[in-house]
This record gives C-alpha cells, sequence and structure tokens, in this order.
C-alpha cells in the first residue's frame, strides 16, 4: 500500500497549522462571488467542481483566481467516471490536469460512480454494482488517474436509490479495498450513507465501524429531502437544505470515530445566502471542537 | 451478473428511456421501487442538461415559457447527447434544432436569438488576451496602413440576422418587459459580440461596417476589407470602436508584428 499524501487535517484551519484542529469549507458558488470577498467568513477553504472551470478564459476563471489567492481549494470533480469499463477520458483528465497544475488544489476527488458510457456523458452519479470485475475496473481507473496528476485523490461514497442485483462486496469494504490498492483516499459523504441506509438498507453502524482514520481525507454533509410515497418514503440527496438533524448525529458519531476530518458543507439548488452556509460550517466546527476536547478529557483521565 | 460494460450499457437506455433498459429483475430488493428509483437517476440526467441549456438560453426560455423550453430541450437532448462532462460545452446544436422545431415555427426569429444567447456564452467564456488601446493604429505608418491585418479578441464574435433582436435582447437584460416585445417588427441586426473586461458588449454595425469587420476577422488586409464593404464610406469611426472597446490584439504589419 502506498502512503497516503494526505490525511485529515492537512488542510489549513483557521486555528493555525495544529494538525488536530478542525478545517472546515463550503461548496465555492459563483453567486457568492462579491459575498465572500467582502466578508470574514472564518470558512478555510473552498471547494468547486472543475468541470465548471475548464472554459480558456472569462470572468468564472478569472474569480477562482482571486479566490484561490484568498482560499486553498478542493477540487471535487464529476467527470472523471472512475466506475466505467474504459480507460478515463483522456481529453477530460487533461483538463483537470491543468487545472491542477494551475490552481495546485489542497485536495482532488471524485465518486465511486460513472458518468460516461461509451462516448456519450450523463450528467449523474450512477451506480457502480460492487463486484470483484468493477473493483478491479476502479482501481485501474484511480491508479491512472493519480498518476497522470501526480499526487493522490480521494473517492466519494455514492449515494444510492438502486442497488444492482447480483453483488458481491459490500460498499465500504470496496471503497477499503480501492483505498489500500491504489493509495487514494476516502471522501466520507456523510449524508450520501445516510440516503443510501434508508434507501437501500446499508447498516450505518457497520459501516461506521470499519473506516479508519487514516484512510479518510474529507468528509461531506448537504441536505437531502424526503418524498412520500405509497411505497414508502425515499430519500433524495439533493442538496438543497440543511443538513438534517439526523446525519448531525451520525456526523457526530464520525467525528467521534476518526478524527477531525476536514468537514465541507455542499449546497447546489436552491442556494441560500453565503451565511446560511457558514453558519452550517460553523456548526461543523464546533462539533469537531467538542469532540476534540472530549478526547482530551480522557486522554487526561 | 451482467459485466460491468452490459450493465452500464443497459442503465443507459433504461436512464435514456430506450429499448433494451435494465428491469426491475437486475435490482436487488430495497426501499425504493425500480420504477422510483430510475426515475430519479433518469429526473437528475434531463434536469441538469434542461437546466444548463435555461441558463445558456434564457432569452429563449422566456419567451416560449419554462414548461414549452423544459418539452423542446427534452427533444434536443435525447438527439444530442453529451460528449462531454462540461456542460458550458454543451447545447452549441441547440439554435438549429430550435429553429427547425415544428412547435415553435410561430416564432421564426427563435433560431437567430438563440444564436446571439450563444455567442453571448462563447464570448463569456473565450481565453483571454491582452488588447491594444486606440493609439496603436496611430504608430503604422500612412503608407503601410492598406496592408495590414488586424488580430481579433478570442470573444469577438459577428451576428447577421433579419430581425432586430437588439431591442429584445435589452429588454431581457434590464428585467423589462420582453413578452410585451415578443412581436417585433422585421429589421434587421447586425452585431458585433465580444467581452471587455467582464462584460459582454454588444455593437450595432451598419452593412458596410458588418462587411468591413467579416473581411478583417478573415484576416483579409485592411485595403481588401474596405474594398469589400464598398470602399465608399469612411471606417475611421468603426475603425476608433474597434480600438476603444478592445477587439484587437495586435496589428501584423507585411513585414513583422505590432506590440
Amino acid at each position: 500500500m502506498q502512503s497516503l499524501a494526505i490525511k485529515g487535517g492537512a488542510l489549513p484551519s483557521a486555528h493555525g497549522k495544529d494538525p488536530v484542529s478542525p478545517s472546515v469549507g463550503i461548496g465555492f458558488k459563483p453567486v457568492h462571488y462579491d459575498a465572500i470577498l467582502k466578508t470574514k467568513t472564518g470558512i478555510d477553504w473552498l471547494e468547486v467542481h472543475p468541470e465548471n472551470y475548464m472554459s480558456p478564459g472569462g470572468p468564472f476563471m478569472a474569480h477562482l483566481e482571486i479566490m484561490a489567492e484568498r482560499y486553498p481549494i478542493s477540487l471535487h470533480a464529476v467527470g472523471l467516471s472512475p466506475g466505467s469499463p474504459d480507460p478515463v477520458d483522456a481529453v477530460h483528465l487533461e483538463r483537470l490536469k491543468a487545472l491542477v497544475d494551475r490552481f495546485q488544489p489542497a485536495l482532488v476527488s471524485d465518486h465511486l460512480a460513472w458518468s460516461r458510457e461509451s462516448d456519450v456523458f450523463l450528467p449523474d452519479l450512477l451506480p457502480v454494482p460492487y463486484t470483484k470485475e468493477a473493483l478491479n475496473a476502479v482501481c485501474d481507473n484511480v491508479s491512472h488517474i493519480q498518476d497522470v496528476l501526480g499526487r493522490q485523490i480521494l473517492i466519494e461514497n455514492p449515494s444510492s436509490y438502486l442497488r444492482p442485483q447480483g453483488e458481491e462486496i459490500d460498499e465500504v469494504a470496496f471503497l477499503i479495498a480501492l483505498a489500500e490498492q491504489t493509495g487514494c483516499g476516502i471522501l466520507f459523504d456523510v449524508n450520501n450513507l445516510y440516503v443510501s441506509s434508508e434507501n437501500t438498507g446499508l447498516d450505518m453502524a457497520a459501516y461506521l465501524a470499519a473506516l479508519s482514520p487514516e484512510i479518510i481525507g474529507e468528509i461531506h454533509l448537504a441536505g437531502h429531502k424526503r418524498e412520500t410515497s405509497s411505497g414508502g418514503d425515499i430519500l433524495i440527496d439533493d442538496h438543497g437544505s440543511k443538513v438534517r438533524q439526523a446525519v448531525w448525529d451520525l456526523y457526530s458519531r464520525a467525528i467521534e470515530r476518526l478524527g477531525p476530518v476536514p468537514t465541507l458543507i455542499e449546497w447546489d439548488t436552491d442556494i441560500p445566502e453565503l451565511e446560511v452556509l457558514v453558519s452550517e460550517a460553523a456548526k461543523a466546527r464546533a462539533i469537531i471542537e467538542q469532540s476534540i476536547l472530549e478526547r482530551g478529557n480522557e486522554h487526561a483521565a | 451478473m451482467n459485466t460491468l460494460r452490459e450493465f452500464q450499457n443497459a442503465f443507459r437506455s433504461a436512464v435514456l428511456s430506450q429499448p433494451g433498459g435494465l428491469g426491475e429483475a437486475d435490482f436487488a430488493p430495497g426501499n425504493v421501487p425500480f420504477s422510483a428509483g430510475m426515475a430519479i437517476y433518469r429526473n437528475n440526467v434531463f434536469a441538469k442538461l434542461i437546466d444548463a441549456l435555461g441558463d445558456l438560453y434564457p432569452i429563449i426560455k422566456r419567451l416560449v415559457g419554462d414548461e414549452f423550453f423544459a418539452y423542446a430541450a427534452r427533444d434536443f437532448i435525447s438527439a444530442h447527447l453529451p460528449r462531454s462532462p462540461v456542460l458550458a460545452d454543451y447545447g452549441d446544436e441547440f439554435p438549429a434544432f430550435i429553429e427547425g422545431f415544428g412547435p415553435a415555427q410561430s416564432t421564426p426569429y427563435l433560431g437567430d436569438m438563440a444564436c446571439l444567447e450563444l455567442a453571448h456564452h462563447q464570448a463569456t467564456h473565450a481565453a483571454d488576451a491582452t488588447v491594444l488601446d486606440t493609439g496603436a493604429l496611430k504608430d503604422v505608418a500612412a503608407s503601410a496602413l492598406s496592408s495590414i491585418r488586424f488580430q481579433f479578441h478570442p470573444s469577438c464574435r459577428l451576428l447577421h440576422s433579419d430581425y432586430s433582436l437588439k431591442e429584445i435582447w435589452q429588454a431581457h437584460n434590464k428585467d423589462g418587459d420582453i413578452e410585451q416585445l415578443a412581436d417585433i417588427a422585421p429589421g434587421e441586426a447586425r452585431l458585433l459580440i465580444l467581452r471587455v473586461e467582464e462584460r459582454i458588449e454588444m455593437r450595432e454595425l451598419d452593412p458596410m461596417e458588418f462587411d468591413f469587420i467579416t473581411a478583417l476577422m478573415a484576416g483579409k488586409i485592411l485595403g481588401v476589407a474596405f474594398e469589400e464593404s464598398g470602399g465608399d464610406w469612411n471606417p475611421q469611426e468603426i475603425l476608433a470602436d474597434l480600438f476603444g472597446l478592445g477587439a484587437v490584439t495586435n496589428i501584423n504589419l507585411s513585414g513583422g508584428n505590432y506590440g
């Protein structure tokens, strides 16, 4: 197993370089550009989808440059399609590499999902069947991405609505094997685990128990919505509201187990004022701080 | 179990509601029924693409209404699936599509308006370049003027339409009542579209100016471009405007480059 370039706490934090102090970020939205320039946000870093910043030039690129002068940047890709049986699209990977070279991001990530089938891109994170064949394909793709970018990437657990018939490995074991075989880290999306658990019956406690702190590079938190139908409730991972209390509870348990992992608030639909995202991030920071305090007390005792 | 490739190929067919798609038997029983689960993936794919098209073509969307736009966009998406994960690259075939879209024939200028919106979008995302200022032309010797060539800013686009698009454009951008303008009287539009710092500018051109810049952007020398635009008008104002707007990034002299 390769060594991990990034561990929890590698991102800078507003409280100094202490590796166990909390580090919280928010997804950067162009609509918040002016507000971020004018505000002392208390945020430690910003995350963007690199696919939104692949234009030759223009104001969006210029604004990201300005953000990158003020905040460390995390590039959270949605288009590498590591779950495809085919190699990663070479043109897209080169465009990502150009961004990585230009912005020197603190983190680079994508998802345990696929979005390309043959020559068509479907802009969603579609489910990978957890089989040995798929594990080999994802390992090949992640290794290739890391080789081309010259750095470690993180892979995020997806939100699931349907699970393919005949899977051979459970999700968390799939992710751990991927990390062991490629040296990638895991981006643990706590909301996705909650959504997948409600929708497909994943065992959250077992999942959390299987994860070890060394392979987790980042945590994501977001809102989801609940749709009630005659067949029962479906949770939809729409990133369109505050983090639900049940997800905060799961997050507290995750931080207790995994330590002060850098944590990001995502919000992609019905985007509110910047201060709403900032206050969600502050809530995450408070949970990490509380956990550090409790750990300290345990040590003292 | 299918191979990974077979699974994804059939999943794609199911998402796109095409024959040969995965069915209920291909998924493990869970809390989400197959049809509801597949509908979420399908909705995610189409909603993201419809939104991307709506962001690129906001005036078309306003002119035809959200519901009709989504209906047209679905038709377009099924025939033009994305070939790249970069959504800013998606939708450049939409103007031709909407122009030929049967249910939209009562508004004949939709195709041209979509071309204008696409030009706006492309100008927004075009490469950055350092531009020459107004003084640059004064440094060219009078004897060399007719044989110089201009390099234009990568954002520059020219557009000609048989409809007066600019009124609708301006009304939209001032949050005006564009619906009132939907029945515009026919009237031509000749426009130069480019990015000036972070804004998109449109300059209306008269026919001579339009032919002149068309020739210059095709790489013709100034003297030839002037001839092709009729040759009996004064190009001073448009030349000053080209430099004033920052449309020119370089002047190529026959023996080398300026600047």
